[in-house]
């Protein structure tokens, strides 16, 4: 074994009891000290199981068959008790909130440090530092409740980081957090290894981050590791990627089909970031012609179907989470409402089903105001999918469950019948009729929350964040269905944190901050806004980013429109 | 202010500082002395002095509020089994049932005793609770020389209360939203409807014990091993001497109780 090699798995594979199927197959692999490791992977690749693996959950708390070796420092996980394993390691989960075990701050941060039996002054110390280390000092008497989940997700690293491992695996960390906090996170990261020459394992589907950051990328699909190689040369192979689920960096993609459909070397190596891509276009001899834009305002001539008049809204516990909206929605849009956590994104939509009343202003809804409407009976124009759908599905069959809110409505049983069978062809589901919706994969799930609603035939459906711990290719999946959706001429309106999905797919933007709209326009014009989307620590799409460099008043949505853009000045 | 997860509470109250096992032990006292003490006035003098304490510690009393409704369902229930359903001998006779059973003067009071049981029980557990902190809870019982496994377990289950009580809105509105009105119906009906209410949370709570499980690996959760402990609290000797009055007082009422028959129903002014 390599003196610096600290990680080392040999021929792993794992199958989880009862399972027929192995999650890992042959999976070899060595982390070398202070190297930053980044894993990638489509959904149900095995990265969570492989993570579990290298920490030694996986054989000591997970039951299964195993065959293959993981090392530790050269210490085979198998063979050594958990506790000294995680001596050594320290590992960072996907959920914020299941993390934190205690009830503050600092009784978190010196829990794993009160199991290695430390004494007391010791603790003190290590707790502090790491929490200065991941910026949380002075809040150290916080309750869970009162934190944002970039804060809980810093607080479960600086839980690990008190231990002072000498390895840290983040399974996720990011998935769950507005762009503050992915950016708060990935600079926490950058801390670690600059400093404290950590080494680092992290899997994420944010596969830009990981390319400014990571050392070596290892992609893994159906178990199995593809490839582990430089950041550069993985994400250059576009189409391989794309084709296992996993999309590379948008200026990467951009600078790869230049290459391919153009026929041009227009780069030795592909950019990786904005920047990168910027130097290599100022080398080019290329000319962008700013793309033929539709006519926003043309769908914005009917009347509203929704419309806020100076919308506030106060939480019981003096919480003000809207501050004098006014908002109007129009027939056919297609809206994205982005924004930090807790700017006031779900509190607005929950205004638009009528689950919360305004405090001040009025909410109407096809002309009626929501205190004077059920919301049972609003909920026949208004459709609302929660961002997680285990908390929407609670029948024992697929079919039962989109017939349920048809019953509760009293409908016929031969119209229950039609329509159930109807979304559930139309989503794909029709084959899972019978079965419990908890064995669906969480893509089923996701869809078939979604029929849930559409069998009740709204005028609007509204996505509370379809997209979160999802790979790019179930994210597509779900955004492709509400573009047909909208295609078909229901309003759509999503909650997002991806702004490459909101660029490729809204028609029209909100931005919200501490409970405002700061901006509303076409995605193009917001886009374009880079004051407006920094105040609410948003940032646009790579691609967006890039051609805004170029020129300020070029503002490119995605990498096909981008193509279409350049031309080739002889 | 600061926030326990029971009430809001000054840090800088007396009570807020007591040893964890002193607050174990108030708790317990307040509990045990509603359980011996039978005489009426007895108990609303207590629940008076309970309240006395509420000023002390800066427990601001409409926290009681809260509880206000769980209050008055309790009291009702009480009230209505020893209307309807006792034979309680007394001096007047306001009504007899049909069914044998009888309404007295002495009736009345002793619903009216029971009640206040429960009053000193709500809010001396209530004026306790304000002012403990998970950690407290956790402390406490290791004091009381209780395995740490159990002491982690309830203060868990504290944690995991409010991530439960966050899904359980969360479900509820979608079954809102499906036209489901929870609270229509008969009794049957409603159960079932809760039954479905109840699928998603118990679904939800598996999968995050999973994950909670990896969780407390990761953070080398070992309850059988040797720990150590952050916090010091330290019992000094006026702590000791609370905790002696406080073991000794319930101790004290109930040899009284049994030796003299002080405490016992109805008691002072109502023994003529």
């Amino acid at each position: 074994m390599d003196s610096r090699c600290v990680l080392k798995v040999e021929g792993l594979w794992w199958k989880y009891q009862g399972s027929k199927e192995w999650v890992l197959k042959d999976v070899n692999l060595e982390v070398s000290e202070g190297e930053f490791l980044g894993i990638v992977g489509p959904s149900g690749a095995g990265k969570t199981t492989l993570c579990l693996a290298l920490t030694g959950i996986i054989p000591h708390a997970v039951r299964g068959k195993i065959r293959g070796r993981v090392f530790v420092f050269g210490k085979d996980t198998s063979k050594n008790p958990l506790h000294r394993i995680m001596e050594d390691i320290g590992i960072v989960f996907q959920d914020p909130d299941i993390q934190f075990v205690t009830m503050r701050v600092i009784d978190e941060v010196v829990f794993p440090l009160e199991n290695l039996g430390l004494p007391r002054e010791a603790m003190a110390k290590r707790a502090y530092w790491a929490l200065k280390v991941v910026g949380m000092m002075g809040f150290e008497d916080k309750y869970p409740f009162e934190l944002s989940g970039g804060q809980k997700q810093r607080v479960a690293i600086a839980s690990m980081l008190a231990k002072l491992p000498k390895i840290l695996i983040l399974d996720e960390p990011t998935s769950d957090l507005d762009p503050v906090g992915k950016r708060e996170i990935f600079q926490v990261l950058q801390t670690l290894r600059e400093e404290h020459d950590m080494t680092l394992v992290v899997v994420e589907h944010n596969v830009e981050e990981l390319a400014k950051y990571a050392d070596r990328v290892l992609l893994l699909n159906q178990g199995r590791v593809l490839a582990q190689e430089d950041p550069r040369s993985l994400f250059s192979k576009c189409e391989y990627l794309i084709r296992t689920g996993v999309y590379p960096p948008q200026v990467t993609e951009f600078f790869y089909r230049l290459n391919k459909y153009r026929g041009l070397s227009v780069a030795n190596k592909l950019p990786l970031t904005p920047e990168e891509a910027y130097e290599a276009m100022s080398k080019l001899k290329v000319s962008v012609t700013p793309p033929i834009v539709e006519d926003a305002s043309k769908n914005c001539k009917s009347t509203p179907i929704i419309s806020f008049e100076n919308v506030e809204y106060v939480y019981p516990d003096g919480t003000v989470a809207l501050r004098g909206v006014d908002l109007k929605v129009f027939r056919g849009e297609f809206i994205a409402i982005i924004g930090a956590n807790g700017s006031g994104k779900t509190t607005l939509v929950k205004h638009m089903v009528g689950i919360l009343k305004p405090t001040k202003g009025r909410v109407t809804v096809l002309g009626k105001d929501t205190r004077e409407a059920s919301v049972s009976e609003l909920a026949l124009k208004v459709g609302y999918v929660y961002q997680n759908p285990d908390h929407q599905l609670f029948c024992t069959t697929v079919y039962d469950e989109c017939a349920y809110a048809l019953r509760n409505l009293g409908l016929p049983p031969q119209e229950i019948e039609e329509r159930v069978e109807k979304v559930l062809e139309r989503l794909g589901l029709k084959e899972f009729a019978g079965t419990p919706p908890y064995f669906l994969s969480k893509g089923q799930r996701q869809r078939l929350a979604v029929a849930t609603v559409l069998a009740m035939k709204p005028e609007v459906i509204i996505v509370d964040e379809p997209t979160t711990g999802q790979d790019h290719v179930q994210s597509r999946s779900i955004m492709d269905l509400l573009k047909s959706l909208n295609d078909e001429g229901k309003t759509i309106v999503v909650i997002t944190h991806d702004m490459r999905l909101v660029a490729e797919y809204a028609k029209r933007v909100l931005v919200m901050s501490k409970g405002k709209i700061i901006a509303d326009g076409s995605v193009r014009s917001v886009l374009a806004r880079l004051e407006d989307l920094d105040v609410s620590a948003l940032t646009p799409p790579q691609i967006t980013r890039l051609f805004l460099k170029i020129n300020p008043n070029v503002s490119i949505l995605s990498v096909e429109e981008a193509l279409r853009t350049v031309r080739w000045v002889a | 202010m600061r926030r326990t997860f029971f009430l809001y509470v000054e840090e800088n109250s007396p009570l807020y500082r007591l040893h964890p096992l002193l607050k174990i032990l108030l708790l317990l006292f307040f509990n045990l002395e509603a359980w011996i003490i039978e005489s009426p006035t007895v108990l609303w003098l207590s629940i008076v002095g309970v309240l006395v304490l509420f000023k002390l510690a800066k427990i601001p009393l409409a926290r009681l509020l809260k509880f206000l409704l769980f209050a008055a369902i309790i009291t009702q229930a009480i009230m209505f089994s020893y209307i309807l359903g006792s034979k309680i001998p007394g001096n007047v006779v306001y009504y007899e049932f049909p069914w044998g059973t009888y309404v007295t003067d002495r009736t009345l009071l002793y619903a009216f005793s029971m009640v206040g049981r429960f009053m000193l029980m709500l809010v001396g557990s209530t004026l306790v609770l304000a002012v403990t902190r998970d950690i407290d809870i956790i402390y406490g019982i290791i004091s009381l020389k209780i395995p740490y496994a159990l002491a982690f377990t309830v203060s868990l289950a504290f944690r995991f209360a409010t991530i439960f009580i966050d899904d359980y809105f969360k479900v509820r509105d979608a079954m809102i939203l499906r036209g489901t009105a929870l609270d229509k119906g008969g009794i049957l009906e409603r159960a079932r409807k809760y039954v479905n209410l109840s699928i998603p949370l118990m679904v939800l709570a598996v999968r995050r014990m999973l994950e909670l499980t990896y969780v407390l690996e990761a953070k080398g959760l070992n309850l059988k091993g040797k720990r150590s402990y952050f916090y010091e609290f330290k019992l000094g000797s006026l702590g000791i001497a609370l905790a002696l009055t406080l073991i000794t007082i319930p101790i004290l009422t109930l040899f009284l109780k049994m030796s003299y028959g002080l405490f016992t129903f109805p008691g002072w002014p109502f023994n003529g």
